[in-house]
């Protein structure tokens, strides 16, 4: 309760009592008769007891009043409180949603930055393999012109540096188009549309060693695919990668085996390509997605670009690639890619089984 | 006359910037024993149609028969040559052969932007065996051109 609100009561009060005062002082007898229903009542007051009663119920009135007054005013002030402890809880909620939005904000000009940063630097790598291919072509062929030249010559050193510029030159445009295949992965599952049937991809990629299977006698089972939320480009290039070497890397003397199968869980549609093939150590396991990784010499001729393009087509498509293997004991390569209505292109999980 | 028209050279206008390419152009030419040519190069986009507008106002008979085009040139780009000659009506039925180091996918969408076609695209190969193989092929392409 405020300080003028008391001061007025107080001052009312008091003068109700000075008034009540002088009334009793004046004495003057007066009868009253309060008839109800019947019944009378006969009250025989003096002027000043009557003076007095007024008063006593107007005083009492006016406390009452006072009180209920002091009561709505000490609610009002709760209410005020009140408000104000939610009008500052909103403005706190407020700033703090406000923080939020300027972070989404700032981390979404990040990750546009770093997308931008990444393509260009796949263009980078394109178009660096693209012109240092150009000087490396004329290496090779003005070398193979000096061998030519050479052919009649008795001289065998000369015979045999010609023969080693080509080699280099020869292996150098391999590393570019190694390069260029890597950067290109890439560019075409990111452009590829979204959806495309395995089981056809699969014998796509099957037809495209119809001779080395013919050749090596190998068997080739595929079982029922599904499709998957991935394009036919990015797709036919895991299949051919994986069942190119399941071809490559296979037993001396004996037939290669190779089992595509499927398992489908969680929105994802996970890939084995099984071969009876030499298998891997696992400690190599992690090494052979790496970039112009190989675990062999010339006698698996190969530029370490398949797995790594493999890996890299697999993350870009939101999926993973890894493998299960032992030596002698063949390989199964497992791709899990996301299945058709699931979730769209998820960040790859990571690689692992 | 017949017989004079067949012992005549093919005159090849190469515009090419490397004269790397140019030579190895010429030496596998030379190894070609059915196609006798001779060459004049363009180092330029500019002066490959400063030369072919000269020639164009000499007479029909001074054109070279058959132009072979790169692509990245100094000074006009290959496409914007051959939109020259195209759009030129004493050079519009110029045999044009693209020969460039880019796909061809990608020649053909740089040619095409510039609304023009040339007669075929090749591109450079990555070998001397191949650039032999190659020589046949262009070869192939001015004959399909000039019965047409």
């Amino acid at each position: 309760m405020n300080r003028p609100r008391l001061t007025t009561l107080v001052t009312a009060l008091a003068a109700l009592l000075c008034t009540a005062t002088t009334g009793y002082a004046q004495q003057r007898t007066k009868e009253l008769t309060i008839s109800l229903f019947g019944w009378t009542m006969h009250l025989n007051l003096s002027v000043g007891t009557l003076g007095l009663m007024i008063i006593l119920i107007l005083a009492v009135l006016v406390t009452v009043v006072a009180i209920l007054a002091a009561l709505a005013h000490h609610r009002a002030t709760q209410a005020e409180v009140a408000n104000r402890k939610l009008e500052r809880e909103i403005g706190e909620r407020k700033q703090a949603q406000e923080e939020v939005a300027a972070l989404n904000a700032e981390l979404r000009v990040k990750v546009e930055l770093l997308g931008r940063a990444n393509a260009d630097l796949e263009q980078f790598a394109f178009a660096a393999s693209h012109d240092m291919r150009e000087p490396l072509r004329l290496m090779v062929s003005y070398s193979q012109l000096l061998l030519r030249r050479r052919e009649g010559s008795s001289d065998p050193v000369e015979r045999e540096y010609a023969e080693h510029l080509r080699a280099s030159a020869d292996r150098m445009r391999g590393l570019i188009d190694g390069l260029l295949i890597y950067s290109r992965a890439a560019h075409d599952s990111a452009d590829a549309p979204t959806r495309s049937d395995a089981a056809a991809v699969a014998q796509e990629a099957v037809r495209l060693f119809a001779d080395v299977i013919q050749e090596s006698g190998a068997t080739v089972v595929i079982d029922r695919l599904p499709a998957v939320a991935v394009g036919a480009t990015p797709l036919l290039q895991l299949f051919q990668n994986l069942i190119g070497n399941a071809l490559k890397y296979r037993r001396a003397g004996e037939q290669p085996k190779i089992h595509i199968s499927v398992v489908e869980a969680g929105g994802e549609v996970c890939f084995a390509v099984r071969d009876n093939g030499i298998g891997i150590e696992p400690e190599y396991h992690d090494q052979i997605f790496g970039l112009f990784r190989r675990l062999h010499g010339s006698e698996y001729p190969g530029l370490g670009v398949g797995l790594a393009s493999c890996k890299r087509v697999a993350e870009h498509c939101g999926g993973r690639i890894w493998l299960e293997s032992k030596p002698g004991a063949g390989s199964t390569f497992y791709v899990a890619l996301p299945a058709v209505g699931a979730a769209s292109h998820s960040a790859a999980r990571g690689s692992g089984a | 006359m017949t017989l004079l028209a067949e012992a005549r050279r093919t005159r090849v206008l190469i515009v090419e910037d490397n004269p790397a390419d140019v030579l190895l152009l010429r030496c596998a030419i030379s190894e070609i024993d059915n196609w006798p040519v001779e060459t004049t190069v363009a180092a330029d986009g500019e002066q490959a149609i400063a030369l072919l507008r000269k020639q164009g106002l000499d007479g029909q008979s001074s054109l070279p028969d058959l132009v072979i085009l790169d692509l990245n040139l100094p000074r006009y780009h290959g496409a914007e040559v051959l939109k020259m000659i195209r759009t030129s009506d004493t050079l519009v039925k110029l045999p044009v052969v693209i020969l460039s180091s880019y796909p061809r996918d990608v020649m053909l969408e740089k040619v095409r932007t510039h609304g023009v076609e040339a007669d075929c695209y090749y591109t450079k190969p990555d070998d001397f065996d191949k650039f032999l193989v190659l020589i046949g092929q262009i070869h192939e392409c001015y004959e399909s051109v000039r019965t047409r």
